[in-house]
Formats: C-alpha cells, structure tokens, sequence
C-alpha cells in the first residue's frame, strides 16, 4: 500500500482524492477549474486539502488532464514541420475524403496542423513488403531542413509510406536532421505507431509532434511545482487507451494521454467491477459540462484501437467513453421549430447555474432539479446556499416561451436531459448488440447520482450502484490505475504455423522495445499481454482477438488461432465466411499493478447524529410532488434496507431515489438502489 | 399544451433513434465490404402509410428511395389482407418507387403491433452480385435493362414468416455468387427486423395513441422546423442548365436543367426541358431525381434538421416521364449515379446565388469511379479495383473550397489506403496529390483536384472509367474562373498518351501509367480581387503557380 493522490481535471471542476494507507481513508476535494492555467486548478486542490507532512509521505501523484486536447481543440502547439514520400504530401490535407455531414455542402474539413509549404517531399520508396523501391535522396532532408529553420518550426515529424514495415529511411532521416544541428522535436511515424494506413500514422505523427512541447512544458512545470511542495514521489499520467504512463514516459509520448480526462471515471469502474465482482457496468457520469458513458465487460472498459478527437483518427488504444454535451450546467433553451432542447451550451464554472447566484441567468438542469426537489435543502459542501428564487425566474424565461407552467418546464428539461443521456447508452449497449437491462448502471460525477433513478427507468435497468465519492469517482480512479506500456505492428499475412512464429517474432521485438522505453527497478513486475487483429482475406476491417500466451508468445496452433477468431467473428456479425483467414496487426502491453489499496466504506465527515428529516419533491415515477426522506450518506447503516423516495447527501454529490426503488448502503462503500 | 408533450419528445428521439440502430445492425450483420466498408446502403422507418420518420445513410444518394419503396409496396398491395404479419417485401425496380439501379436492393418489412399494422422498416444496399452481362452487375456499356440483373417488382421474398423458396433458387440460378447475395438478402431482413422489434418495443411501452400521436408530431416538427428556414429563403424563380457529356455509348453531350420555384410555402423544382432518355446506361429515375432535390432541399433549408417526411412536406418535384433523369423501363440505368448527381448539381447551380451561405460552387459533380482488373503479379489471382475517386469543391464567398473530397452523391465514403492497395492489387501508386491544372481562379479559389497515378504491375491489366465534366468544367460563380475537368490518360510504352472520358476494359502493359485527374471546383469573385497575402501564400504553398497567379490574379511579384 502506498500513499497517492488523484487529481482529475474535468471542464468545469479539478476534483482531488487523497488516499491514505496508513489510516485507510480518503480526503475529498473540489475546485473550480482554471481553464488558461489548469496546473493551478490542481496545485489549488491541493493545498486547500492535503497538508504537507502527508504530501511528503506520498508515492503517486496521478493525473487526468486536459491539457493535450485543449492544445488540439485551440490549435496551439508546435509549428510542426512534416517530412513526407515525395509524391504523399497531400495526404495529410485530402484525409480519407469522407464528408462527415453529407447533406451540408459548406462543410469544410478540419484545416491540416502542417500547412502545404512545411509538408516536404523526399525522394525514397518502399514497397509494402518492405522492399526498397527508391533509395533516401538525403539531399532533400538537408534541403527541407533548410525551409524548417528558415520558417522557424521547432518539431518535425517524418512520415514515410510503409515504413511501418522498414523504418530505414525514416531512421537515416532522423539522424540526418540531428547531424545537421536540429535540436528541436522529431516524432518519427514508425515508432508512434506500427500499424498501416498512411493518413492515420501521419496524423497521429502529426499530432504527436504538434503537442509534444505543450504537454511537456505543463508536465514539468506541474512537477516541479509539486516538488517544491515537498512531493517526492512518482508523477503518472492516465493513458487514452486505459492505466497510465510516467510523466517522462508521456514527454515521448505525448499522444498516447490525448483522451486522459475522461477514461479515469471508466478506468475505476473497471476496478471496481473487478473488485466486488459487480457484473458488467454501464458508467453515467455526469459532470457540468458533459455527459460520458462506458461499457465495462468483464471487468475491463471496452477498447478501441483508433482514437478520434475532433474529426483526427489517431492509431492508439482508446478506451470507448462516449461523451455529449450534457451535464449539471447545461443551459434549456427553446429552438426554432418550438422544441425545448438542454445542452450542449454549459454554464460551466463561470457563471454556474442561476441558482448559485453567481449572476447566470440561463436556465440549467441544476436549476430544474432544485426547482423540483430533487437536490434537497440545497446546501453545498462548499458554504453555497442555493437559491430557489433565481432558480424559479430563468426557468420561467424557456417555460413563457413554451407557453407551459414552471413546473413542467422543469420536468421536461430533466426529462429531455436524461433522455439525450439514454439514447447515448443505447448506442454503447443495444446497437452493440448488448442488452442494458442484464447490466448495472455505474452513477457518479457531480451530477450522475442525482439523475441515475430517472436514466434507469428509462433503459429499464434494474441496479444502480453510486461508488464511494461518487462526486469525485473519476480522481478514485485514477488512484487505481494499472502503469501500461503498448505497441503494436501491422504485417498482413495468412494464419499457418510458419506466419505464426513470425508473429511470435514481431511480438519478442514489441516486448523488448516496450522494456526498453524507460528503464526501472520494477521491470519484473510487468506483466504481458496480447491481442491479434485479424480478418479474413479481401476485408479492410478487423477483429482484435486475445489468444492463449507463454511469456509474451502465442501459446496456440495456426488452427486453434483461425478458431479463436472465427468464433468471435460469428458473435459480432453472426455467421463466419469461407475464406482464408489472415494475422493483420500484433499488440503487445505491457501492464503492472501500483500497490493495492482497500475499498473500504467510505469514511465522510459529516457529523452522524442528524435526524432523519424529510421535504417534498417530484417523484418522475408517480408523476407527483411526494415526501422525500432526507438521509446523509454517512449515516446509512450498511446492510440495511430503505424505501425510497429518498434523497441522500454527500459532500460532492446528491443521490435522487425515486418513490419506486429502495436501497443499501453496502459494506464495499457502494450504495445500490434496486428500481421496483 | 398537450399533457403528453414530454412523453411524445421521448419517443421522438427514440424513433429518430432507431434509425441509427438498423444503420449499426446493417454493418453487423453484413457479410459485404461494399456495405460494411463503403457504407453504401441506407436503412429507415416510416409511418404505416410510408411518410418517412428517421433515415440513417451512408451516401447521400438514397434519400428519397426508402419511403418512395413503401409507398408503392402500399399502391400494389392496396386492399386489407394483402400484407399479413410474417410478410417482406423486396423491389428494385429502377423506374418505381426505391428504384435506382438493379444492383441496389429493398427490402421492405411491415410491423404490426397488436394485428395493426403500424409502421414500416425498410432498407436498400448495393448487393455484390444481382447477375446480368457484366461480373458485379455494373455496366457502362449496356444498352436495356435486361442486360444488367435481376428484377424484382416488389414481392414477397417472405410469406407469413416463410421465405419464398421459388424466389431464392431463382435468385441462386441467375447470380455469380449466390451465397454473397443470400447474404446480402438476409443482411437486409436482419436489419429491418432490429427496427421493428424496436418499434414494437415502443407501441408496448407507450401504449399505441401515443407513438402514433408522436409519428405525427414528428413529422410535423421537421415541416415546422423547415418552414422555419423556408422563411428566411428569398422568393422567386430560380434557372439553372448545365450538359451530361456522354451516355457511355459515345452519344451527347445532353442537356440537363432545373427551375426552382419558392414560395411563401413550398419549394418546387421543375426539371422539363432536361433532354429525353438515352440509348446508354446514365438514365436515371424519376425517383432518383427526387433524392437529388431532396439533397439540395435539405443543403438550402437546414441540414442539421433529422430527415422525415416532414421536412420535405414543403418540396414538390416535377418532370415531364421519359427524360435523361425520369426514364421509363426498358432504359439501362447501370451508371444512374452520375446523372443524379447531375440533378443535383444543376439544382445547386440555380440556389447558389440565392444561398451563397449554404452552397458554394461548382465541384467535381462526378464519383469518378475507377476500375482495374489483371492478374496479381504476386498471387497470380485475379483482382479488381475499384474506387470512386476525390475531386475539389467550390469556393464560396467566404472561403476558398475544399480540396479533395468525395463529390455530393457519396458521404461516409473513404479512399483505400495505399499502404493496403499496393497489397491488395497489381499497381503501384506513384502519385496522390493535388495538381495544379488551370482552372477555379477567384477571389475565392476553387478547392484542389487530385492527380493519382497507377503503375501496371501485373502482366496486363484492365481500366475501366466512367466520369461527366470531362469536357464542360465546374461552374463558377460572380466572375470567378471555372473548374477544371475530370479525365484519364494512359500513358505507353511508345511514349503515346492517351486521353480517356469514358471507357471499359482497355488493356494496359506491365509497366505502363494509368493517370487520373479529378476536376478543381469553381472560383467565387473576380481573381484580380483576391488578397494579396493569400495569393503569395497559395504560391508558397503550391496551391497555384507562379505563372498562374501572374496570367489569372494579375500578380507581379516583389
């Protein structure tokens, strides 16, 4: 056991979670986040909650940021110079040529992050088995290095075609641009990604070399910051594709935390599914500014391995959150065919919502739902009193305009809120082919317990479960994240016993470069997997599979393998093919565990002698104002069964029970409420 | 108001939801690359009498081909009795209602809740195989439908839950492979079963009034949402003409046109005076010609609205039968696309002056589809090729136009990487870039067409191509120069160099050069008006020459 902390930095808050082994407990805290400095946000969290001989004392800082996709959703980064196979240029400009909205004739691509006249062609060729075609015209590498320095770009990434398969020149150009006197960034598209497909590489090359001085900055200022504060430990960093990665592993590598924000919610639902054996979990969490959704299945999110972030693939695991804009903040307002719509347009931190009287006006869900009764008395662990009046008059505004009573104004902005939620679900479950109603629903964030009740009737889940610190679930999270290291190769070939000792060969070269990345003193700690993506012969898309290994190797017959897929092939698209089945990519993780922690009940602070109280609010079940009872969380005694209608505090978050569901606090820390 | 709005709201979006549903269970259950990978297909519901209610696509060019598919399954079947629970339909008649070409199929499921029927899911994918002269069903050079498949006139392809076994051997006997086309059918029926399940599903939840009170708030959410936008379009008449080069039998040009009518109400488009059908296979239906509109209808109004019936209330089309783009049977209609896309260009043409916010102008106006076949030099099987190709679009007059997209009749469709097509097929690709063509000169520049070059590498291989705009350019607009043209070359062993417009399966030597252009879209504005700043920035970055921007911007360097 060790002591680690867990900031998460979301849209609206920077949540902390500080865990203690010595005492077995948690610290919670929540700050507003500070969108143009978000280290501050989380060097705030900090010293508001954690004091400094227990800072001292601890091992992991572990992080989630933003601060990668911020630099891509603004565009500010590198001035990236890009090296490309003469002819290729165009590549990174004419993408695949898909219009992602058909019907709309101005809509216009995301502009290329390298303009034409920094995409500069070499005179090399290989060939897709690997051959060379056309010798490295070195010349054109001094040549474009000369236009790099002239334009003043200070990251350059390479990218040949089907280096992927034989990196020589993109290596030979690499130590060109160093022996001319290049100092600044190279990303080289053979070692951010070995999978094929030109466009893809070169954009996540691309990316990598766009962001990689930005992250790098924001990591070592953040570290040093912490060191000053007396923190000695290690600094980690979540992964897009799931656990995390050391603060100067993810200097190298800066693409691979692109999506770090949203993947620690799903990351700690994993482990918790894990833990407590809870089944298979869908995750509502439901911030201020957005709404993200998960699907855990034996007890690991569900992977991806191409990423999109803004209309740019990006060859990396990716954990599949999916995320809309809708959350706590989301402002109601009345379109132009007369239909009340809620989000994506959030009242995030700055103003907040009306009825935190920090002067929005907008009407928000947080506003309908203390409108309704559904927050309670309204007090914040904060010392913020809500305010009922304010809340009353924005929501008026859109209830006049719809010509409808405040009420049900306010009904229908929580109902038009979940209901986007839901359908966001469904497209993770049913249209997977995944039944929502044999799954738990994971509530947490801000906002995700108050509107889990209402999300489950409509899915027609029978369990919810709201995990410890249901509020800050996503920092808990991240203090359990798994440190990960992965790659991966594309070589096409067809599944017999001699390709496969190839592939065992590909997956010993993976394996020792992954080693290689960092050296540390725990390196017989890791733990190896595989997957193989593979397909049969003449489809472009694959299947990943997870065959049977021995240190790292496929432990199985060509047969066995063709098996292996052919069976997951038929429960994804129901029926197999005749035809030739073919090996396309191998992956190689790499994965070791931090030192365990306990679940144990969640130890809040609230003072344990409050009588049970109760106050009206709406009950969607009834479709009527009933009494509520009014709990606070660290008074439920575990095991015991209540009714509902209730409504249960907690420092960072309300848990709305409808009149419909009872529920218990359990020994785990979990609170489960059973619909019906 | 009603007391149920928020409950109607609900089962709004799921219905619009459900569209999506089947889009996903169609690539799940489809064993075709053409469907799960190009995405060539679309999937919908309507109301029991056909109004469509959510559409999910993967082109843009099947618009109007669901709900047209029911409406007509609902004209031949017309008395009570005549569609029971357990029946499917199936049509692909091109010069009926869902019809475009044979190879693209419908497959039409009535749902029943509680005996009644409700509703209907239907959708329509380009099989692999539908039999006909050519392998793949495609064919640029026939000259009667019959050349090119297999029809079936909207029947029962299931009976009371029981296939139609007279019609699977048939389809069996006359196809090249027939576990694919099975496969195909049942991809179809698999789909169309998720959503009415789904549906099923709703009627049980909410109880019947409801859904049916919320099919019609639907419907009339999207009129009032596009009324809305109607508003705002200005009035009057709007013409537009434009040619079609050649019907792939060497025939043309032909002249295609549009009058676009807007009133306080409705939108009319009026396409007589388009030329009479053609002995080639670029026919196109009057169906297809509804799709074409419905695209612009939906570019000028807001595209952001879910398509339904609703929407296109407020949209009439009308074209004298018998013409280019309404042909009647037994017109070949194998290569229809590019006339529908045609269509849709000429009514594009018409609004652009009027919406320069919504439409930019002219583009490639062609898929370019692009066919080789040969041997594999490696494994010596035999591979065909076949890719539509990116063109650039028109600058508009805000901005100069997008270089290298699919033209407006594709939509999720995506190139083949180079890496996986050097594998896959005997060619070399040496090229894939833009080029520097004269052509889409403006105050806002036309956007980049592509040169690709394909280096034979087989012993011999087989080019097929098929393009409009090879002779006439992208339009352009208030002074601006137009596009440039789509073509082809081969260039020889000899050193001969040859120009193609259109053409099937001419041989090509190991070695040799298969070059294709795609057209620049059209310019906006007087050139001489373009800002200095950008015109020395498009010379930095090679979007222009030197001479160009000296002969069309007028530009002296220094």
């Amino acid at each position: 056991m060790a002591k680690r902390i867990g900031v998460d930095i979301g849209g609206t808050f920077t949540d902390l979670l500080f865990y203690d082994d010595k005492t077995n407990s948690y610290i919670v805290e929540k700050v507003p986040t500070v969108p143009d400095h978000p280290e501050q946000g989380c060097l705030n969290a900090i010293s508001a909650s954690v004091p400094n001989d227990l800072l001292k004392e601890t091992e992991y800082f572990l992080h989630g940021t933003t601060v990668g996709i911020n630099a891509l959703l603004e565009r500010k980064g590198s001035k990236v110079g890009l090296l490309a196979t003469k002819g290729f240029r165009d590549v990174l400009e004419i993408r695949r040529g898909d219009r992602a909205e058909m019907y709309n004739l101005i809509w216009t691509p995301p502009a290329p992050i390298v303009p034409r006249h920094l995409r500069l062609p070499v005179t090399e060729r290989m060939l897709a088995d690997g051959k060379i075609h056309m010798e490295l015209n070195e010349d054109d590498v001094r040549q474009a290095l000369e236009t790099f320095n002239k334009e003043g770009v200070d990251s350059i990434a390479i990218t040949y075609l089907n280096a992927y398969v034989n990196p020589e020149h993109e290596l030979r150009s690499e130590a060109i641009l160093r022996d001319a006197g290049f100092t600044g960034a190279i990303s080289v598209s053979h070692q951010v990604s070995g999978e094929h497909r030109e466009y893809e590489r070169t954009t996540t090359t691309v990316v990598d070399a766009f962001v990689r001085n930005r992250m790098r900055g924001y990591m070592q200022a953040l570290e040093e910051d912490l060191r000053i504060q007396s923190f000695s430990g290690q600094c980690l960093i979540t992964r897009s594709g799931s656990g995390c990665m050391t603060f100067s592993e993810a200097e190298e590598r800066p693409f691979e935390t692109i999506m770090s924000g949203p993947v620690a919610g799903a990351e700690g639902a994993g482990e918790l599914a894990r833990a407590l054996k809870l089944g298979d979990i869908i995750t509502a969490d439901v911030g201020g500014t957005s709404f993200d959704t998960c699907l855990i299945i034996d007890g690991r999110p569900q992977l991806l391995y191409q990423g999109n972030v803004i209309g740019l693939p990006l060859q990396t695991p990716w954990v599949d959150v999916r995320s809309i804009g809708a959350g706590g903040g989301s402002i109601a307002h009345v379109d132009a065919g007369g239909l009340l719509k809620v989000g994506p347009q959030s009242a995030g931190s700055v103003p907040g919502p009306a009825c935190y009287s920090r002067g929005g006006e907008e009407p928000t869900v947080t506003d309908a739902a203390f409108f309704l009764g559904m927050l309670g008395e309204g007090k914040l662990a904060s010392g913020v009193k809500l305010d009922n009046e304010k809340a009353e008059k924005a929501i008026s505004k859109v209830a006049t305009q719809l010509e409808m009573g405040k009420e049900e104004c306010a009904r229908g902005i929580i109902r038009i809120a979940c209901a986007s939620m839901s359908e966001t679900i469904r497209e993770i479950t049913i249209e997977q082919g995944n039944d929502p109603r044999s799954m738990s629903l994971l509530a947490f964030g801000g906002a995700g317990p108050l509107l889990a009740s209402i999300m489950a009737e409509e899915l027609d889940i029978t369990n919810i479960i709201i995990p410890p610190y249901a509020g800050n679930f996503s920092a808990w999270g991240l203090l359990g994240a798994d440190l990960l290291r992965a790659s991966a190769r594309s070589h096409i070939m067809p599944v017999n016993d001699e390709n496969l000792a190839y592939g065992n060969t590909i997956l010993n070269e993976l394996f020792a470069d992954l080693e290689s990345r960092e050296s540390d003193n725990n390196s017989a700690n890791w733990r190896k997997e595989v997957a193989v993506d593979m397909r049969y012969r003449g489809q472009e898309h694959s299947v990943s599979i997870s065959p049977p290994i021995k240190n790292g190797q496929i432990d199985s017959s060509a047969e066995e393998l063709a098996r292996i897929f052919m069976d997951a092939y038929e429960s994804s698209f129901g029926g197999t093919l005749e035809a030739t089945t073919e090996i396309v990519s191998l992956r190689a993780t790499l994965r070791q565990s931090l030192p365990a922690r306990k679940y144990a009940r969640a130890d809040y602070t609230e003072s344990k002698t409050e009588k049970a109280k109760s106050l009206k609010a709406f009950s969607f079940h009834k479709g009527e104002w009933q009494d509520f009872k009014l709990y606070s969380r660290a008074v439920l005694e575990s095991g015991k069964t209540c009714e509902g209608p209730a409504i249960v505090t907690e420092q960072t978050t309300t848990i709305y029970i409808d009149s419909n569901d009872s529920f218990s606090s359990a020994n785990n820390g979990c609170l489960l409420i059973k619909r019906g | 108001m009603n007391k149920d709005y928020f409950t109607a709201e609900v089962i709004k979006d799921a219905l619009v939801a459900v569209g999506e549903e089947m889009f996903n269970a169609m690539i799940r259950t489809s064993m075709s690359p053409i469907i799960y990978e190009s995405n060539d297909f679309a999937v919908g519901a309507t109301d029991a009498k056909g109004n469509l209610l959510a559409q999910g696509n993967g082109v843009t060019a099947f618009l109007a081909m669901l709900d047209t598919a029911v409406v007509a399954t609902l004209e031949k079947y017309p008395n009570k009795g005549d569609i029971n629970e357990g029946d499917i339909f199936i049509t692909n008649i091109p010069y009926a209602g869902g019809g475009s070409h044979l190879s693209d199929v419908v497959i039409i499921c009535p749902v029943f809740f509680e005996h009644e029927l409700v509703a209907f899911t239907v959708n329509k994918a380009h099989w692999t195989e539908v039999g006909g002269a050519e392998p793949g069903s495609v064919s640029t050079r026939s000259t009667e439908i019959f050349q090119e498949g297999l029809q079936f006139n909207f029947l029962k392809v299931y009976e009371n839950g029981k296939i139609n076994a007279v019609l699977e051997e048939i389809i069996r006997s006359n196809v090249r492979l027939p576990d694919s086309t099975m496969g195909d059918m049942y991809a179809g029926v698999a789909a169309a079963k998720v959503g009415a399940n789904r549906i099923i599903e709703l009627f049980s939840k909410y109880n019947r009034d409801n859904v049916v009170h919320a099919m019609q708030e639907l419907l009339d959410y999207g009129e009032r949402m596009t009324r809305a936008e109607l508003k705002k379009l200005p009035k009057g008449e709007f013409y537009a003409e434009d040619i079609i080069e050649d019907d792939g039998l060497g025939n043309g040009p032909f002249k295609i046109c549009a009058k676009v009518v807007i009133s306080e109400d409705k939108i009319l488009v009026d396409y007589s005076g388009t030329d009479p059908q053609v002995p080639g296979p670029f026919n196109c239906s009057f169906t297809g010609l509804v799709t074409g509109a419905r695209c612009i209808f939906k570019a000028i109004t807001n595209p952001e609205i879910p398509a339904n019936g609703g929407c296109f209330r407020l949209l009439e089309v009308t074209c004298p039968e018998g013409t280019l783009i309404s042909a009647v049977a037994p017109a070949p209609v194998s290569i229809y696309y590019e006339s529908l896309i045609a269509a849709i260009d000429v009514m594009w043409k018409a609004m652009a002056p009027v919406v320069p916010d919504r439409l930019p102008a002219g583009h490639q106006r062609s898929v370019g589809a692009t066919f080789v076949s040969g041997m594999h030099p490696d494994t010596d099987k035999f591979f065909v090729m076949g890719e539509p190709l990116v063109g650039g679009w028109g600058a508009s007059t805000k901005l100069d136009g997008d270089n290298g997209q699919f033209c407006c009749g594709n939509g999720e469709t995506y190139n083949i990487p180079i890496e996986l097509f050097e594998s896959r097929y005997g060619l070399q690709v040496e090229q894939y870039a833009f080029h520097n063509e004269d052509g889409g000169a403006g105050e806002y520049r036309g956007g980049k067409g592509v040169v690709l070059d394909y280096r034979v590498t087989s012993d011999e291989a087989y080019f097929t191509y098929a393009a409009t705009r090879t002779e006439s350019r992208p339009w352009s607009m208030d002074g601006g120069q137009e596009g440039s043209n789509n073509y082809a070359e081969i260039h020889r062993h000899d050193g001969d160099v040859e120009r193609h417009h259109m053409c099937t399966t001419v041989a090509v030597k190991k070695n040799e050069l298969i070059r294709v252009f795609t057209a620049s879209g059209g310019g906006v504005g007087d050139p001489k008006k373009r800002a200095r700043e950008k015109i020395t920035s498009d010379i930095k970055n090679g979007y222009i020459t030197e001479e160009q921007a000296s002969l069309d911007y007028g530009y002296k360097a220094g």
